[in-house]
């Protein structure tokens, strides 16, 4: 039997913040704040197996790698693989509805982003997941090449997770289909998912880009969402692919940026010519710069957070000076630590831009100078996923983004005052991916070894000919790659376990805790596939630190840096955000693999206004909250 | 001379080039079998004792190299119908090779050559491969072979195993420009510059005008960030080749590196997209193998992206000849015979393409276009409405239908069009000089001059902006707008490489205005005879009406009707 669910343990700690009041009707209500503890334990810890020394890819003893998510479990004396696929065990049966009918629509094959977000603030990550429709008004799905599954209309869905802790620490989780309760009404044909308290209550928003009209759902607090879209004047008619809530004016209002794709009318639009001839998906620049059948990029849009349910748009005055291209990926981070949120722009097939913050309102584009606008033969590539994260440990956000087959993914790297170096060769990073179409991305520590690792997932935007025979022929296999500590990665895909020996059309990926157990797993959406689960089984023999950056009202402080001292001097830096990868949303906790740190001397938190704040102390192997202005 | 392996063992009778009778008995039945099953993977590895040993050695990693495997065709249920018949007659042809007793060896390494181009022009690497691996054991001594694996290798973005195929390449003709530069190219790709080098240098020394071998060294050179020499190196080809923009970016990241930023930045405001052209006929032969409307379609449009308007117009026509009824390739082969000057031709084109797809708002456009350049804007006007109507969000379409709309007395229709475009597209700067310019034409320079302050602040590279509102500042009839002081700061503020033609002329208008005639009518004669130079005799005249009015102590707002455009060419002065 188990001890508690993730909301039995959160009453079970000791001084612990209330964040779900109960009312006297018992229904859990809005947040109330009740002073606690500067330093709050939520839910991990419970009954965790103390991490030893082994390190699980040098052994294949199976013990070296636990496998405490019951939904993951393999048979007894199997060697266990590094990430297993939870979805369809726990619950989370979602399949992808493209709306495919035969006329190759690009919105067909860009599509969807997922997000991880803790909705109900019961302290586990529950998860959205995109969903298409039909491209053509009023077109009936039975025109659909491939019919979606069930007899609901194909709407993105909601699942709220109920994460058990048993006893002996073992956990389970367990998916319910929130959706209909929720009141999440999501119309668009989805593209993607991004997450932020846009009201400052302490409730994660919900923020949906689609092939359409953009939509704002605040969180109510009771469980239900309500929209917002037009109210909030967010409801951009674009196509809206990834987008990032950002508080770029530090002022305590997340803002947020939205990258748009294309112009591109279903009405007009033709399909391109394949490899073979046949019929098949149309590349932005599908006949070139001369061919006026080419479509062009839409503007992205930035919205100022005004702090009263509106947002300003102010793209023509803050972002100076250049035009937009055709954006996919967005990530918000400090490039040149001067205190001040840029925004990274990847765009397929056009210029990425670096958007650096002048402090003041606006924007200038930085990339051609910082040297990640182009590849560096001097061409723009077709990225897509793109994420920021130190992936060297010098204190600075690197960039890796993917890329198109025939093309190599990219990494950058930070030189501290913005300046980057693409390093994606000698890295190793770049060679293994020029045959592969990478959308989804981030940097993360799968084996919390206190170097953050890259996962790419795949899946190509026409038939190249690596999934002969299929009625959707653009699978690919996913990559991982491990961070070797000296600058290089080595590929480790094969190694991963049997989910990354398949193939399929994958396109978001939302990284997170979503079992609570210190690691990273990952939550994969497929293209006119099921939604996938990579749970981690692996980081579970190195220490971790798990870091909820919030202010007094509960609001996750997108953005803050935190500084980790390590019992030997080494420092590791990471960042809370939600943004990053393709179309998705992250956990917006820190997630920190220590390594064979047994301690950590300090944590500094700098917070995304400026102010630093430090702890001396915080419990490892465990999930800690620190509340802005308590730090001793 | 063919290897030992391919000669006759028990035909005494047999030549050196003449297959054995087991070994052609044995393809014949293997490649019908494994044709019926239509393979999906292509050419799939035979095990047989009783297939044909090959002569030579195999290359590090080299599939099942020491025996033929019968070749089956790829999957083609997607292919288009001319494609596949191609591929199909392809295959036959092999197979009548392979059955044929008396094909030599050279024959046969040609079929499979042959075969595998059209599998690697259609993508189908893997198969493509295996012909050309049966190709090179057939015929080890022919370069083309281990050039073409290296980059099906390279295609697959195998880059050691590519590598590898060119060094082999290599070893066969160690003179061989194109094959070096790849080599060259698969080392970078693998994050090798030291391994990158060589081969780069090498090709340098037999070609000593190469620009791909400078723009190899250079790039290596920075990927070892010797920016010093990536930089010779790269500015050693930009002078080569001064068309090729793509070189400007590496370019700058060397004097980045290099601490000068003003370089570096002067680079990045000259960067573009063209590449440096690359002279590869062996690789060519895989790019023209493919005959259909669709493949013709597609080269001439690549045709049409590097300029090469006569190629593309004669891809399109190929095209033509298979799919008359193709409204898309009339009007690409419309827009590359635009290009060559050859209006009638492309209005034949465009009017049949337009006959073709009514609906299509990019013909239209096209049309509309070839119209107005022929100065026929009374046609082109509808041609242009219907591109809008079709397509509300052509942006092109609609600019292009202000601008004609705006030099035909419509400029209220105009700025209604272009006000749209700002609406939908706030950065498009083009809606919003044009916004600026139909103001000007209607009197509203207050307006007028606004927006292109704006303009100014948002694309201080782009000095076409500040010229015009310097020529507003320095001419508008409005007195609250005319101001010559602000005119010259803004010429003031252009940096030395954006002092144009154009700068000499709005220069003389600014001091004009200040009643400094003397400065004015120097200036104006600086601009009259850099205009010669420039080839631009067609505004001269226009300039020196403007002269006679300063040498006559009077400014410019009295004289003709201000107007922003056209401005002259911004050719350096």
């Amino acid at each position: 039997m188990g001890c508690c669910n993730a909301r039995e343990m959160r009453r079970m700690v000791p001084g612990r913040r209330s964040l779900h009041a109960s009312d006297p009707s018992g229904r859990r209500g809005r947040a109330r704040i009740v002073p606690g503890p500067l330093v709050l334990a939520l839910v991990a810890g419970c009954g965790a197996d103390s991490p030893g020394n082994r390190d699980p890819f040098l052994s294949d003893d199976p013990r070296a790698a636990s496998g405490p998510t019951d939904a993951a479990r393999r048979e007894p004396g199997a060697r266990p693989d590094w990430f297993m696929d939870a979805a369809s065990g726990s619950g989370l049966h979602f399949v992808h509805f493209n709306g495919a009918a035969g006329e190759f629509h690009v919105p067909e094959i860009m599509a969807p982003g997922a997000g991880m977000l803790d909705y109900d603030n019961d302290g586990d990550l529950d998860v959205y997941v995109v969903q298409g429709q039909m491209l053509r008004e009023n077109e009936p799905v039975s025109l659909a090449l491939f019919p979606p599954r069930g007899s609901l209309q194909p709407a993105g869905r909601l699942y709220r997770n109920d994460l058990l802790l048993r006893a002996d620490g073992t956990r389970s989780m367990r998916f319910t289909d929130v959706t209909q309760e929720s009141a999440i009404d999501a119309q668009g044909y989805g593209m993607g998912v991004a997450t932020g308290d846009v009201d400052n209550d302490g409730w994660i928003d919900i923020y949906l880009t689609n092939f359409g009209r953009n939509q704002l759902f605040r969180n109510n607090g009771d469980g239900t969402l309500v929209e917002r879209s037009r109210e909030s004047g967010t409801d951009d008619d674009g196509w809206g692919v990834s987008a990032s809530f950002v508080d770029y004016d530090r002022d305590g209002w997340l803002d947020l940026y939205v990258g748009n794709y294309l112009q591109y009318d279903v009405a007009t639009a033709t399909a391109c010519p394949g490899r073979t001839g046949g019929r098949d998906y149309c590349a932005p620049h599908h006949g070139g710069p001369a061919d006026t059948g080419a479509f062009r990029p839409q503007p992205d849009r930035l919205y100022r957070n005004t702090g009263d349910g509106r947002f300003d748009e102010v793209s023509a005055t803050a972002l100076q000076g250049q035009f937009f291209g055709a954006a996919l990926g967005v990530v918000a981070a400090d490039f040149d630590s001067d205190g001040w949120l840029d925004i990274y722009v990847a765009n397929d097939g056009h210029e990425n831009q670096l958007w650096m913050n002048r402090g003041d309102g606006t924007f200038t584009n930085a990339a051609p100078l910082s040297g990640t606008a182009v590849n560096a033969d001097g061409n723009p590539e077709a990225s897509m996923g793109v994420d920021a994260g130190d992936f060297d440990n010098d204190g600075d956000e690197d960039l890796f983004m993917t890329h198109l087959t025939s093309q190599t993914n990219t990494m950058y790297v930070n030189d501290g005052a913005a300046l980057f170096q693409d390093r994606s060769a000698a890295s190793g990073l770049g060679p293994p991916s020029f045959g592969y179409t990478g959308f989804g991305t981030g940097w993360f520590d799968f084996d919390n070894d206190g170097w953050l690792d890259v996962l790419a997932v795949n899946g190509t935007v026409q038939d190249v000919g690596q999934d002969p025979g299929a009625p959707f022929p653009y699978a690919q296999r996913n990559q991982l790659f491990r961070n070797l500590a000296d600058g290089r990665f080595e590929d480790v895909t094969d190694r991963a376990g049997a989910v990354f020996a398949s193939s399929e059309v994958s396109r978001g990926a939302a990284f997170g805790d979503i079992d609570n157990d210190g690691d990273v797993d990952v939550l994969v959406a497929n293209d006119n596939g099921p939604a996938r689960l990579l749970v981690n089984q692996v980081a579970s023999r190195h220490h971790w630190l798990g870091l909820r950056l919030a202010d007094a009202s509960s609001r996750d402080m997108l953005g803050a840096r935190v500084e980790i001292v390590r019992s030997d001097g080494t420092t590791l830096w990471r960042r809370a955000r939600t943004d990053g990868s393709y179309a998705s949303a992250n956990d917006p906790r820190v997630h920190v693999g220590l390594g064979d740190a047994a301690e950590i001397r300090r944590v500094r938190v700098h917070w995304p206004d400026g102010a630093l704040e430090e702890w001396p102390r915080v419990a490892i192997d465990r999930w800690t909250t620190l509340i802005r202005g308590t730090a001793p | 001379m063919a290897p030992r392996g391919h000669r006759s063992m028990d035909d005494p009778d047999s030549g050196d080039c003449t297959l054995t009778r087991r070994a052609v008995q044995f393809q014949a039945v293997a490649a019908t079998v494994i044709a019926a099953a239509v393979l999906a993977t292509g050419c799939a590895p035979d095990d047989s004792a009783s297939a044909r040993r090959a002569g030579r050695a195999p290359a590090p990693g080299e599939p099942a190299a020491t025996e033929l495997a019968p070749v089956a065709l790829p999957d083609l249920s997607r292919s288009e119908p001319s494609i596949r018949a191609q591929i199909e007659e392809q295959y036959s042809s092999l197979r009548t090779a392979i059955d044929r007793p008396n094909t030599t060896p050279a024959d046969l390494s040609r079929a499979y050559g042959d075969m595998g181009h059209l599998l690697m022009a259609t993508r189908h690497r893997e198969a493509a491969e295996i012909c050309y691996l049966h190709a090179r054991t057939l015929a080890p001594a022919e370069r083309r072979w281990p050039y073409y694996l290296g980059h099906v290798s390279r295609l697959e973005g195998r880059f050691a195993r590519s590598a590898t195929f060119f060094a082999e390449a290599l070893a066969l003709d160690p003179d061989d420009v194109p094959t070096l530069l790849w080599l060259g190219e698969v080392h970078l790709a693998q994050g090798r510059p030291e391994e990158a080098e060589p081969p780069f240098a090498q090709a340098l020394s037999l070609e000593p005008r190469s620009v791909l071998a400078r723009f190899g060294l250079g790039r290596a050179a920075l990927a070892r960030e010797d920016h010093a020499r990536a930089a010779r190196r790269l500015e050693e080809a930009l002078t080569l080749d001064p068309s090729a923009t793509s070189l400007h970016y590496p370019l700058a990241m060397a004097y980045r590196g290099l601490g000068d930023l003003d370089k570096a930045q002067a680079h990045l405001r000259q960067r573009g997209n063209r590449p440096i052209a690359r002279s590869d006929p062996l690789l060519e032969e895989t790019d023209v193998v493919l005959r259909s409307p669709l493949a013709y379609e597609g080269r001439g449009t690549r045709a049409l992206e590097s300029a090469d308007w006569a190629g593309a117009a004669a891809y399109f026509r190929r095209g033509i000849e298979m799919a008359p009824a193709n409204a898309a390739l009339r009007q690409k082969l419309g827009i590359a015979l635009f290009m060559t000057d050859d209006f009638r031709g492309a209005g034949v084109q465009l009017e049949e393409a337009v006959r073709l797809a009514p609906e299509s708002a990019r013909t239209q456009y096209s049309l509309g276009v070839l119209l107005q350049a022929r100065g026929r804007d009374s046609e082109a006007i509808p041609r242009l409405a219907g591109a809008v109507r079709l397509d509300p969000a052509f942006v092109d379409a609609r600019l292009w239908l202000a601008g004609v709309l705006r030099r035909n007395g419509r400029p209220d229709e105009a700025l209604a069009h272009y006000a749209q475009v700002g609406a939908t597209h706030p950065r498009a700067a083009g809606a919003t000089f044009g916004h600026a310019a139909t103001l000007v034409d209607l009197g509203r320079y207050r307006e007028a001059r606004d927006r292109l302050t704006n303009l100014v602040s948002s694309y201080p590279e782009q000095p076409i902006f500040a010229h015009a509102l310097a020529r507003l500042l320095a001419g508008a009839p409005d007195g609250g707008v005319r101001d010559g002081l602000a005119a010259m700061a803004v010429l003031d503020a252009l940096p030395e490489a954006q002092r144009v033609t154009d700068f000499a002329e709005t220069l003389a208008m600014a001091l004009a205005e200040l009643e400094y005639y003397e400065d004015a009518a120097r200036w104006q004669r600086e601009g009259i005879t850099a205009a010669r130079r420039a080839g631009r005799g067609d505004i001269v005249p226009r300039m020196t009406e403007k002269l006679g009015r300063y040498e006559r102590g009077r400014p410019w707002r009295d004289g003709a009707p201000l107007a922003l455009d056209p401005l002259s060419v911004l050719t350096p002065f």
